[in-house]
Order: structure tokens, then sequence, then C-alpha cells
């Protein structure tokens, strides 16, 4: 997985997962636009806790949603 | 300085950079004009250096369906949507998974600012405080 990805190749390959990236590329509106993968799959807390292994190693993260919100789910946070 | 949000989704999802002594990372919040508290999931904290202290202070929060006791972490700088704040007081929760962000972007955050929300056009446009 050492390999820069553009956000367009993210979210073709890893549709329907939760992404982590070392090393983001943002745009002037902060959405992050490409990067190196470290982790992804469909649970975010593992995903993240591939962040957590590999702190102190990489200094900058990002983590990307490409998990379709359910059709019948509503939120009230 | 105007952002843009999808108005197709169920919530208003923005990116934020949360900065600690550990690294930097951006994450998805939903903004929540309905939390008076901004609020962030503790792994996303423990990544940035700021884990929850074992004598953290706890506050209680009033939830849609009870009441529950979260601590509070002082993150050293938050910022989204052109606004940063420094020393930030968070409070430390886990969202449920099926959300697809790691937190929630609360009126505390916007104090002082000038938030409008655009449904039609999918902006947000978000003045700072003034000095």
């Amino acid at each position: 997985m050492n390999e820069f990805l553009t956000r367009a190749e993210l979210e073709t390959r890893y549709d329907g997962e939760w992404v982590l990236l070392r090393d983001p590329q943002v745009d002037e509106q902060r959405q992050v636009t490409g990067g190196w993968v470290i982790a992804h799959g469909p649970d975010r807390d593992e995903v993240m806790e591939a962040a957590m292994a590999h702190r102190g190693k990489v200094r900058h993260f990002a983590s990307l949603c490409f998990v379709k919100e359910p059709a019948n789910m509503e939120y009230i946070l | 300085m105007i952002f843009r949000f999808d108005p197709t989704r169920r919530i208003i999802a923005v990116i934020a950079t949360l900065s600690g002594p550990q690294g930097v990372s951006e994450v998805e919040l939903a903004l929540d004009t309905g939390a008076s508290r901004t609020l962030l999931s503790p792994k996303v904290l423990t990544v940035v250096g700021c884990p929850i202290p074992t004598d953290a202070e706890s506050l209680a929060v009033t939830t849609g369906s009870r009441r529950e006791i979260m601590p509070k972490v002082v993150l050293p700088e938050l910022a989204a949507l052109g606004h940063a704040v420094r020393n930030f007081p968070v409070l430390a929760h886990q969202l449920p998974a099926s959300t697809s962000v790691h937190g929630l972007l609360g009126l505390d955050f916007f104090a002082g600012c000038r938030l409008e929300l655009d449904f039609r056009a999918g902006t947000i446009l978000l003045e700072p405080p003034h000095d």
C-alpha cells in the first residue's frame, strides 16, 4: 500500500470503506486531494487502530470515509 | 471565506484539522448547531497525542436519548472552515460506527463568529471573531 493515490483513485478503489492516509495533500478548502494509504476497511474503529500503531512514525494523517450512509438511517446527533 | 458542503447528505460534514503534540490529523466532523460543545473520538485525540488524562475533568451532557458523563480534553488546536481555536476544550466520546464522522463541531467552536449555511447553494460562510 506504499503508493500515492489521488482522491478520485481512492474513491474508486476503496468504495464502501474507510481509508487512513499519511502525508495527505489538501486543497484551499482543506479537502483531501490525495495521500499515501496506510490502512483501509469497512470498520472505522479498526482503521483508526492503524493510526494508533503508526503514532510517532507519522506526523500527518487523514481519514476519509467512502461508506455510503444507509438509505434508511436518519441522524439526530 | 466560503466553503462547500454536500446538501444532499443528511449531515453537514466539514473537514477539521486537529493539531496535537504528536501530529496532525484531518478528519470529517458533523457541523451540529444542536451541540453546545465540540465532541471528538478518543482514538483521534490519542493519535495526535491528546489521550484522555486519568484525572480528566468530566462534564454532564444531555444527548437526544439520555444524560451522560463525558471527559474533557484540551486540544492544542482545532481548525475548520478557515477558523482556528487554540487550547480548545473538547468532549471525548465515540459516536456510533454508523456515523460517517469522527465527531461533532459544536457551537463553542463558533463563539463570536458569523456563520451562514446556504442549503440551496451548499455553502458555508464563516467570518471569524473580531479581535
